[in-house]
C-alpha cells in the first residue's frame, strides 16, 4: 500500500464503480452519478468537519442536532424580516443559521477544552437539546419554504451542476488545503497524535481544538442549509437524523483513524461516496434497506480492522485520579440521589396525584426498559468500555419477542434473550479478537441490529400474541406492582450483588482502572470483557421484551437514541466514563431521574400555567446533563 | 544446590532490534540473586519474559527441572512466579485490599466475594511488614512506598516460589527501604527464590547471595557476590577493564569547569507547584551545563517541567535576561528555553507524522505568513538539522516512529535547535539509546554548551551528571539539599546527598 492514507478506500471505490457499470443498468447515465452525488454531498460535508474533530482526538455527536437548529433557523430569520429590505434577510437567514451553529460547536469545544469533558458526554449534551432546541423554535411543526434563495441552496444547478456537489467540493477542496498547509492544519494533527508533545511544543492545544469543534458546527449547519432547500421544507424533527452515524462511518471507512493524529479528507469523501453507492447498489439489485445496514456494519468493521491500527493506550481519567476515588464515586452517587429527592418533593408539593400510588407505578412502568438499558450500559461503562449498539438490539429483540409469542410465552422471552445475547458476545468478540475500539464496534452492531430488526419484521411493527399471557410481562401486576418494575427491581438486586458481591464484579472495575495493571496481575482481562457486553446484549434483550409486551408489538424502529440517553443516565449515576468506578444504585437513580424529568412536565402541563410542549423534555434533558457533569468535574478537582 | 530457575539462551527482538542475545538467568531456592546492568541492558526485557508479559523470540525456561513456556502473567503467577514491576502495576482506584488480593479472591460458592476475609487477609499481611493501613481505602491514597508492599504482599499471597523485584527501593527513603529488606529476609527463610534488580551496589552487597551481570542483552557474568568487588562489578557491568573504570570516564563528556566569567543566565527561587516541588532554587550560566539528580520521586522531572511551565507554580520566581515568570509553554519558548521530556513516546515525538512535522513543530508559528506554512523554507531547515546531527532517516517524510531511540532523540533536539534557544532542558536525554548513539548525543551536548548555550540536564546515570556538569543540584523529596561542584562533584557524595537528603 502506498503512502495514501485513502488508497485502499480509493481502490473499493473504483471497483464499486466498476461492477455497477457493468450490472447496473442505467448507472453511468449523467442523472444517476448527480443523483448519487446530490445525495451525498450533505453527508460529505458534514463528514469533512467531523474529520476535522476527529483528527484533534475528538468526536462530535451532536452534528445531526446542528443541522436541525441551523434548517429550522433559516425560515423563521426570514420570517422575522422586518425593517431593512430582503436582500439583508436572505444574507442573514443564511449566516445566521451557520453562525449559531458555529457557536453552538463553540459551546461543544468549550466543555472538551475548558471544562475537560470526554467528547462523547460533551457533544452527547448538545446532541440531546439540539433538536428539541430546533423542535421548540419551530414547535414542531413542518416549515414550507418558498423563498427562491433558499431553495436554490438545495436544488440550484448553476452550469447544469447541481450547487451542493459544487459546495461539497469546494468543502473538501479548502480543508485539503487548511489541513495540508495551514500552521492551524499542522498544529491539529499535532494535537490528535500526540496531545502532551503539542503543549509542549508551544502549541495552543485548547484554541486548536475549539476551532475543530466550531468548524465542525459551521460546516453541520451548511448541511443543514443544504437538506432543508433539498427538501424545501424544514422539519426539526426529520433534519440530520442519524448524521453523526453516518459522519463517522464516512470518516472510518476514509483511513482516517478515530483515533485522532491521521486524517484524510479526500478518504473522507470517498468513505461517504463508497457507503452511498453501496446503498444504492443493493437497492437497484433488489436488495432490501435493512440488509443495506447490515452491510454497511460489516464494512466499517472491515475497514477499521483493515487500517491495523491497535487502539491508543488510553491515558485517562485513571491516571490523574490520585486519590480518594470512592469517596468521589460516593459524592456522584449522593448528588443523584439528593436531586432525585428535591425532584420528587418538588412534584410533591407542586401537583395533586403526583406522589399517588397510580403514578408513581406508570412511571416505573414507562421507565424500567430504559433502566435495563442503563444497567448493561453501566457495566460496560465501568469496565471501561461503551456499547452504542443497545437501542436497535432492544428494537430486534422486541420484534423478534413479539414473533415468537405467537409460540407461547417462554419462546417469547427465550428467543429474542438468545438473540441479544448473542449480538452482546459478537460486540465483546469483535473488540476483544479484532481489537477493534468498542465505539466503532458497538456503532457498527447498532446498524447491523437496526437492519436485523426492520429485516425480521419486514419494516413493519409485528403484532404480539396478546391472549397468552405474554403483554402481562409489559402491562401485569405482580402483587400489585407492575410487572416491568418488579423485573427492574430484581435484575438490579441481581447487578449491585454481582458489582460488589462477586469476584467477576471486582474484576469490572480493575478492568476499567487499569487494564494493563489487571492483565498483569493475572485477571482474565478478554473473558471479563466478554461477559460485559454479553450482559449488555442480554440487558437490551429484555428491555426489547418489555416493549414489546408493552405495547402488544414488536417495533423495529424504536430505540433511536437509546444508548446515548441510556449514557446520560449512567453519567448522572455518578459513573466515570472512562471506567473503574461506578455503581448500580446510582445508575438506577440516575434512569428514574430522566424519566421523573418526563413525568414533572406532564404534571406541569396539567397545570395550564404554561404550556411546554413535548419537545422542551430534550432540552431540559440536555440541560439537566450538562448540569450534573459540570458539578462532577468540580467535585473531582476538588477533591484532587 | 537446588536450582529453581534456569532461563537459558533467551532472545528478543523489537521491530527488529535486537533487546536480548542470549540473556541467562539462574536462580537457586531459597537464594537473594541480583541482578545488574545499565540502563538498556535487557534486565526488564529478560524478566517480562519470565513473568508472562512479553513473549520470547527464542529460549528456554525450566523451572524445578522442567520447561515451561510463560504465554501470560496468568501462567507465570499459577507456576510460582510473581513480578513486581518498577513502574507500579495496580488498580490505584481500587482498594488496597482488592489489589493484594486481585485474580485469587477467598471465594464462597465459587463466584461470592468473600469481603470480610479479603480485608483480614490483607490486613494481616501488611501487619506483619509492620504497615498500618486502612486496606478498604483506594490504593492511590497511599504513597509510592505503600504501594510497594503491597505489590510484595500479592507475591506473598500467592505463595510464589520466585520473586523478582525490578528497582523496588529506587524511590524509598531509608527506613522503607530496610522494612523491604525485611520483607525479603523473611521470604529467604520461608525458602522463597528472590531476584532483586538494583542499580545500588551497596544494597546487594547486603542483601544477595550471588549476582548476574547483563550488558547489551547478553548475560556476561554469574557469580557469588563474595568473589567480587565492587569495582570488577562496575568494570563488567560497562564491559571494560577495572584500572579503565577507576581512571577514566564513560562517558562522552569532556570534563569542563565553570566558566568562571559566564553570565547568569536562568535563575530560579524557591519553586513550588501543587504537587511535589516544595522548595527549589537554581542558577544555569550561559555556556554551563548544570546537572540536577535525586532519587525517582524527588521532583526532578517537575523541577524541569516548572521551569517551563508545563506545570503551575505556586510559589517562587523564574527569570531570564528580564523575561520573568512565564506561565505556559509558549511563552517559555518565546524566552528562549527549550525542553526535551524524560518519555520521547508519551511526551516527545508525535509518532505517525514524518521527521519533517517532528522537526518544525515549534517553529511552525515562525514559519508561516498569514497562517499558511511556508513549505520550502520548512524543508531548507529540516535538511540542515538532519546533516548537521547526522540523523539517519530515508527521507524527511518519514515517519518518526520507524527511527531509532537515538534518531528520534536527535529529532527532538533539533526540534529547539532550529529556534535558536540560549537554554536547554533535557530530561534524561540518553535514556533507552543505544552506546553508540549515547556518546554522539553527549558530545553533542557538550559542543552545544561550548558554543554558548545554557543547559540544565536530568540524568539517573550518576556518570553523565559527574563527568558532563560543571555543577549538579541535588533534589530530595521536593527540596534543593546540595549543590556539588568542584571537587566535591563526585560520584560518592552523589550518591549519600542523594540518598540522604544532605551533603
Amino acid at each position: 500500500m502506498g503512502r495514501l492514507p485513502w488508497a485502499r478506500a480509493g481502490l473499493a471505490l473504483l471497483v464499486l464503480i466498476l461492477v455497477n457499470a457493468v450490472l447496473t443498468s442505467h448507472f453511468l447515465t449523467a442523472q444517476t452519478l448527480l443523483l448519487n452525488l446530490t445525495q451525498v454531498a450533505p453527508i460529505v460535508i458534514v463528514a469533512v468537519g467531523m474529520a476535522v474533530v476527529v483528527a484533534s482526538g475528538g468526536i462530535d455527536l451532536s452534528v445531526g442536532s446542528l443541522m436541525a437548529i441551523a434548517g429550522a433557523l433559516a425560515p423563521l430569520t426570514l420570517r422575522a424580516q422586518i425593517g431593512p429590505g430582503y436582500g439583508v434577510w436572505i444574507v442573514m437567514a443564511i449566516l445566521l443559521p451557520m453562525a449559531a451553529a458555529a457557536a453552538a460547536g463553540m459551546i461543544n469545544g468549550l466543555l472538551v477544552t475548558r471544562v475537560k469533558i470526554q467528547p462523547i458526554v460533551a457533544t452527547l449534551i448538545l446532541f440531546i437539546a439540539g433538536r428539541g432546541i430546533g423542535q421548540v423554535m419551530t414547535n414542531g411543526n413542518l416549515q414550507v419554504i418558498d423563498d427562491p434563495v433558499l431553495r436554490y441552496i438545495g436544488l440550484g444547478r448553476p452550469l447544469g451542476v447541481p450547487i451542493q456537489v459544487i459546495l461539497m467540493l469546494a468543502v473538501v477542496v479548502l480543508f485539503m488545503w487548511l489541513l495540508r498547509s495551514t500552521v492551524f492544519g499542522r498544529q491539529l494533527i499535532a494535537v490528535g497524535g500526540n496531545e502532551a508533545a503539542a503543549r509542549l511544543c508551544g502549541i495552543a492545544v485548547a484554541r486548536v481544538k475549539t476551532l475543530a469543534y466550531v468548524i465542525c458546527g459551521a460546516l453541520a449547519g451548511l448541511a443543514g442549509l443544504i437538506v432543508v432547500g433539498i427538501n424545501s421544507s424544514s422539519d426539526a424533527n426529520q433534519v440530520g437524523l442519524n448524521m453523526e452515524l453516518d459522519a463517522i462511518a464516512a470518516v472510518a471507512v476514509g483511513g482516517t483513524s478515530l483515533a485522532g493524529g491521521r486524517v484524510s479528507i479526500v478518504g473522507t469523501m470517498i468513505g461517504a461516496l463508497i457507503m452511498q453507492l453501496i446503498r444504492t447498489t443493493l437497492l437497484s439489485w433488489g436488495v432490501a434497506e435493512e440488509v443495506a445496514l447490515v452491510v454497511k456494519a460489516a464494512i466499517i468493521v472491515a475497514a477499521v480492522w483493515l487500517q491495523h491500527r491497535a487502539a491508543k493506550p488510553q491515558v485517562g481519567e485513571s491516571a490523574q485520579l490520585t486519590s480518594t476515588g470512592r469517596d468521589m464515586a460516593a459524592l456522584g452517587r449522593n448528588g443523584v440521589m439528593i436531586a432525585l429527592a428535591l425532584l420528587m418533593i418538588f412534584g410533591t408539593m407542586r401537583y395533586d396525584g403526583f406522589i399517588g400510588a397510580y403514578n408513581l407505578q406508570s412511571v416505573v412502568r414507562y421507565n424500567s426498559m430504559f433502566a435495563f438499558i442503563a444497567l448493561g450500559m453501566a457495566f460496560v461503562i465501568i469496565s471501561g468500555g461503551i456499547d452504542l449498539s443497545v437501542g436497535s438490539v432492544a428494537a430486534f429483540s422486541s420484534v423478534v419477542a413479539a414473533t415468537m409469542s405467537q409460540h407461547g410465552v417462554a419462546a417469547g422471552v427465550l428467543v429474542p434473550l438468545l438473540c441479544a445475547g448473542a449480538l452482546g458476545l459478537i460486540n465483546g468478540l469483535v473488540i476483544t479478537r479484532l481489537r477493534i475500539a468498542p465505539f466503532v464496534a458497538t456503532l457498527a452492531m447498532l446498524l447491523a441490529a437496526r437492519g436485523l430488526a426492520l429485516l425480521a419484521a419486514g419494516n413493519v411493527s409485528v403484532s404480539a400474541n396478546t391472549d397468552n399471557g405474554f403483554t402481562d410481562i409489559g402491562q401485569g401486576d405482580f402483587l400489585g406492582l407492575p410487572i416491568p418494575g418488579v423485573m427492574m427491581v430484581v435484575a438490579f438486586a441481581a447487578a449491585w450483588v454481582a458489582l460488589e458481591r462477586s469476584v467477576f464484579g471486582r474484576h469490572v472495575l480493575a478492568v476499567g482502572g487499569n487494564e494493563e495493571a489487571s492483565r498483569l496481575l493475572g485477571v482474565h482481562v478478554e473473558r471479563t470483557q466478554l461477559i460485559v457486553y454479553t450482559v449488555s446484549g442480554l440487558c437490551a434483550g429484555v428491555a426489547g421484551i418489555i416493549l414489546a409486551a408493552q405495547f402488544g408489538a414488536g417495533q423495529p424502529t424504536e430505540g433511536l437514541g437509546w444508548e446515548l440517553s441510556a449514557i446520560a443516565s449512567v453519567v448522572v449515576g455518578g459513573t466515570l466514563l472512562t471506567g473503574g468506578l461506578g455503581t448500580v444504585g446510582g445508575t438506577l437513580a440516575g434512569a428514574l431521574l430522566l424519566g421523573l424529568i418526563f413525568n414533572l412536565l406532564n404534571f406541569e402541563n396539567g397545570l395550564g400555567f404554561i404550556s411546554l410542549s413535548a419537545y422542551w423534555q430534550s432540552v431540559i434533558r440536555g440541560g439537566f446533563l450538562l448540569l450534573v457533569v459540570l458539578l462532577q468535574r468540580r467535585l473531582q478537582r476538588r477533591r484532587i | 544446590m537446588d536450582e529453581l530457575l534456569a532461563a537459558t539462551g533467551i532472545c528478543k527482538a523489537f521491530d527488529g532490534i535486537p533487546a536480548l542475545r542470549d540473556a541467562q538467568l539462574r536462580v537457586r531456592v531459597g537464594e537473594v540473586h541480583g541482578l545488574i546492568g545499565q540502563n538498556g541492558a535487557g534486565k526488564s526485557t529478560l524478566i517480562k519474559i519470565l513473568s508472562g508479559a512479553q513473549l520470547a523470540d527464542s529460549g528456554q525456561v525450566l523451572l524445578s527441572g522442567s520447561p515451561t513456556h510463560f504465554a501470560n502473567p496468568i501462567a507465570a503467577q499459577a507456576a510460582g512466579i510473581a513480578t513486581i514491576h518498577q513502574e507500579i502495576s495496580l488498580v490505584g482506584l481500587r482498594s488496597v485490599a482488592e489489589n493484594i488480593m486481585l485474580g485469587r479472591e477467598p471465594r464462597r460458592f465459587g463466584f461470592w466475594l468473600d469481603r470480610e476475609a479479603m480485608s483480614r487477609q490483607a490486613q494481616t499481611l501488611l501487619g506483619g511488614f509492620g504497615l498500618t493501613v486502612d486496606v478498604t481505602r483506594p490504593l492511590a491514597a497511599y504513597n509510592i512506598a505503600t504501594q510497594q508492599l503491597v505489590a510484595i504482599a500479592r507475591a506473598v499471597v500467592s505463595r510464589a516460589r520466585l520473586v523478582i523485584m525490578d528497582e523496588p527501593t529506587s524511590s524509598l527513603d531509608d527506613r522503607e527501604v530496610e522494612t523491604l529488606f525485611g520483607v525479603i529476609r523473611r521470604l529467604k527463610a520461608d525458602g522463597v527464590a528472590v531476584v532483586l534488580i538494583s542499580h545500588r551496589l551497596d544494597e546487594l552487597y547486603a542483601m544477595c547471595d550471588r549476582v548476574t551481570v547483563m550488558r547489551d542483552g547478553s548475560t556476561v557474568m554469574q557469580e557469588a557476590l563474595s568473589k567480587v568487588t565492587k569495582l570488577q562489578l562496575v568494570a563488567v557491568m560497562l564491559g571494560r577493564s577495572a584500572e579503565e573504570v577507576a581512571q577514566a570516564g564513560q562517558t562522552a563528556f569532556t570534563r569542563r569547569h565553570t566558566p568562571s566569567a559566564a553570565a547568569p543566565l536562568l535563575q530560579a527561587q524557591n519553586l513550588a507547584t501543587g504537587t511535589r516541588l516544595r522548595n527549589v532554587s537554581l542558577q544555569v550560566n550561559q555556556g554551563e551545563i548544570v546537572g540536577l539528580g535525586g532519587l525517582l520521586g524527588a521532583g526532578r522531572t517537575e523541577t524541569a517541567r516548572a521551569l517551563f511551565g508545563a506545570d503551575s507554580l505556586i510559589s517562587g520566581t523564574v527569570e531570564m535576561d528580564g523575561i520573568r515568570n512565564w506561565r505556559t509553554p509558549r511563552e517559555a519558548i518565546a524566552a528562549g528555553i527549550g525542553f526535551c521530556p524524560e518519555d520521547r513516546k508519551l511526551e516527545g515525538i508525535v509518532a505517525d507524522l514524518s521527521v519533517r512535522e517532528n522537526l518544525t513543530l515549534a517553529l511552525l508559528p515562525r514559519l508561516a505568513r498569514m497562517g499558511v506554512v511556508d513549505a520550502a523554507e520548512q524543508g531548507r531547515i529540516v535538511d540542515k538539522f538532519i546533516a548537521a546531527l547526522r540523523i539517519k532517516t530515508t527521507s524527511h517524510e518519514q515517519p518518526i516512529r520507524e527511527l531509532s531511540g537515538g534518531n528520534q532523540q536527535k529529532v527532538l533536539l533539533a526540534r529547539w535547535l532550529c529556534m535558536q534557544p540560549r537554554l536547554l532542558i533535557l530530561d534524561e536525554p540518553t535514556r533507552g539509546i543505544d552506546v553508540g548513539a549515547k556518546a554522539e548525543i553527549q558530545r553533542l551536548i557538550d559542543s552545544l554548551a561550548r558554543e554558548g548555550l545554557g543547559v540544565l540536564m536530568i540524568s539517573s546515570e550518576m556518570e553523565e551528571l559527574v563527568e558532563g556538569c560543571s555543577r549538579v543540584g541535588v533534589l530530595h523529596d521536593g527540596v534543593s539539599v546540595a549543590l556539588l561542584e568542584g571537587p566535591n562533584l563526585t560520584q560518592s557524595k552523589l550518591m549519600s546527598a542523594m540518598a540522604q537528603g544532605a551533603a
